[in-house]
């Protein structure tokens, strides 16, 4: 992970704990298996208790899908997947099962985060513990 | 599941879409079975008809054989997936001996990559088994299991995987596919001590689907490559019976014996030991019916074709003028015939669909039984109740041991056929006499006596 990606996790942290949220690193959420699957983020909204799992992924390929949909429905928990860079059609498969995929690659590429990323996915991730049912 | 996903599309194989009406789009469907039980063919063929015939692309991924191999396969078993894969319609991709922890990195690459590449409406993972193996826990493949269902899900395609069993054994892989799964197929291959190899399917799940029969024949050769049998097992027992039509055996004395003649679209049995008369009396039934006009197929197992029209003439007839008049005869070599071939030969000389055969006479049956061991009722039963419903008068020739009596000679047929006409063989004053009787007449008043079978100048006669 290229540190101006890094500074953005750090970042999105402080506005989820900000926001009220709390953030797990490198957590793990028990599916329904039994099995732990492990996540870079876990953020949790400690008054409804819901939570939202987050992966950082350099290069989020077709190799990945089996596994991050394997994890999704075991763990019947949202998730969201920051990618540098994306192969196309990997996003189209995983969307369907409600995997939210959020490209990085203008902060990896530019080194700088670009304006209104930050916002979205703060916004997006806030948008999915509100909406979890 | 999506509306789209929930579309019921055919397979192309002959007699599963006849059965259930095919597989929904969105499932994922496991093969399983011993080795050389017919996965691969069954799967290849699902994908073969579904780009030929309905232009659906399909992708393969095997871990089992290389590209050339199966291809070279499937060619000899009628399937030329080489020109499907220049049109855009199929796919192979070999994953060889996954024995490494990225072997789950690299189905996962293969089957979304390629999938999305041409479209791919049908998918065969075969087989799944060594990529089981390397995932450590039930719990473990039963979220491989979920993953590959939502990718088949979104999709919308159809998946089919397959998974070994060891031979003598009958489990379903692990115990947990059976639940994740939505249809589960077990093929077997039964060798039986003596006969021919029999095929069963057996359908013991079908999402979405009501099972009726669990069991089915099926066959693996060209041009079908595969082919499931349905012969009497789906369609109505039904035959229109008219009492009053009636056939006559070409021998009076018989004909009074059995109330008039033999019902039209009835199945009868001649039973007796060997030199009784079976043949003689059969080939009189076929040459007086022909002579008729009545279109016969006379079917042997046992004769070839010169010595039964030697028979022919040696009854007073001229076999040419009955070929003209609607006689065909078919002499087959029952060794190495398979139960596949038996159909073959049988429905389709009698062109029983065709409906241009009333009179289908099958003699030496015995022989056949000899090569099919354990499926020989079954092939029988499904022979008679196909003609039954073409509306095709069926005679059978069986032996009869000497110490069997009546219908215990036709055990387990006894109750497919109407009529059994036994034929016996008396020692009388320093001669061999034969003798008739009708054991069974179903719908007909019969006398249930015995009567002397003669041969008078080359003709039969009774009483």
């Amino acid at each position: 992970m290229s540190a101006s990606v890094s500074e953005l996790v750090e970042r999105l942290v402080e506005r989820f704990e900000r926001e009220g949220l709390r953030v797990v690193r490198r957590g793990f959420l028990e599916g329904f298996s039994g099995l732990r699957h492990f996540f870079d983020l876990i953020v949790e909204d400690p008054q409804s208790g819901k939570k939202i799992a987050i992966s950082l992924i350099d290069k989020l390929g077709f190799e990945h899908v089996i596994s991050i949909l394997g994890t999704r429905l075991d763990t019947r928990t949202p998730h969201v997947v920051f990618a540098s860079m994306i192969e196309p059609g990997v996003e189209r498969i995983l969307r369907g099962s409600n995997v939210m995929v959020i490209s990085l690659g203008g902060v990896a590429i530019a080194g700088s985060v670009p304006e209104g990323l930050e916002e979205k996915v703060l916004g997006d991730v806030l948008k999915i513990l509100g909406g979890i049912g | 599941m999506s509306r789209r996903s929930m579309e019921l599309a055919k397979t192309g194989i002959e007699g599963f879409d006849e059965a259930f009406g095919g597989l929904y789009r969105g499932q994922m469907v496991m093969v399983t079975g011993n080795p050389g039980s017919g996965k691969t063919t069954f799967c290849a063929k699902f994908l073969y008809e579904g780009a030929r015939r309905f232009r659906e692309p399909g992708l393969y991924i095997s871990t089992v054989e290389s590209k050339e191999e199966f291809y070279a396969y499937m060619r000899g078993l009628g399937m030329d997936f080489e020109s499907l894969e220049k049109e855009d319609l199929f796919r192979y991709v070999e994953m060889l001996t996954p024995t490494s922890e990225d072997a789950l990195m690299n189905l996962s690459k293969e089957l979304t990559r390629r999938a999305l590449e041409i479209g791919a409406r049908r998918i065969v993972i075969d087989s799944i088994t060594p990529i089981l193996a390397l995932t450590p826990s039930i719990e473990a493949r039963a979220v491989l299991h979920n993953a590959l269902k939502a990718i088949t899900r979104e999709l919308g395609a159809i998946v089919l995987i397959t998974g070994e069993t060891p031979i003598g054994e009958e489990r379903i892989e692990h115990g947990v596919e059976e639940f994740v799964v939505d249809g589960i197929i077990r093929l077997r291959l039964e060798v039986p001590e003596a006969g021919a190899p029999r095929r069963i399917m057996e359908v013991l799940k079908l999402r979405g689907r009501p099972i009726s029969r669990a069991f089915y024949d099926f066959e693996i050769g060209p041009p079908a490559g595969i082919r499931i049998y349905l012969s009497g097992v789906l369609e109505e027992l039904e035959s229109k019976i008219d009492l009053a039509d009636r056939i006559s055996t070409g021998i009076e004395g018989l004909d009074r014996l059995l109330g008039g003649g033999i019902i039209r679209s009835t199945a009868t049995a001649v039973i007796g030991p060997p030199g009784s008369g079976k043949t003689l009396l059969l080939l009189t039934l076929a040459a007086e019916n022909a002579a008729r006009g009545e279109a016969v197929a006379f079917v042997t197992f046992e004769e070839p074709r010169q010595q039964i029209h030697s028979t022919l003439e040696f009854l007073g007839y001229d076999p040419g003028d009955l070929v003209e008049r609607g006689l065909r005869i078919l002499s087959v070599n029952p060794r190495a015939m398979s139960i596949r071939a038996f159909y073959d030969v049988v429905q389709k000389f009698a062109e029983m669909k065709g409906g241009k055969c009333s009179i289908l006479i099958i003699d030496g049956l015995n022989t056949v039984r000899r090569e099919f061991g354990v499926g020989f009722h079954r092939v029988v039963r499904d022979t008679v109740l196909q003609a039954k419903k073409a509306g095709i008068t069926t005679f059978l020739s069986l032996l009869k041991q000497p110490e069997a009596r009546g219908e215990e000679a036709v055990t387990h047929l006894s109750t497919l056929v109407d009529n059994i006409i036994e034929l016996r063989i008396k020692e009388e004053e320093g001669r061999m006499k034969r003798e008739v009787v009708v054991v069974k007449a179903r719908m007909s008043e019969v006398p249930g006596r015995i009567f002397e079978l003669r041969l008078e100048r080359g003709k039969l006669e009774v009483g």
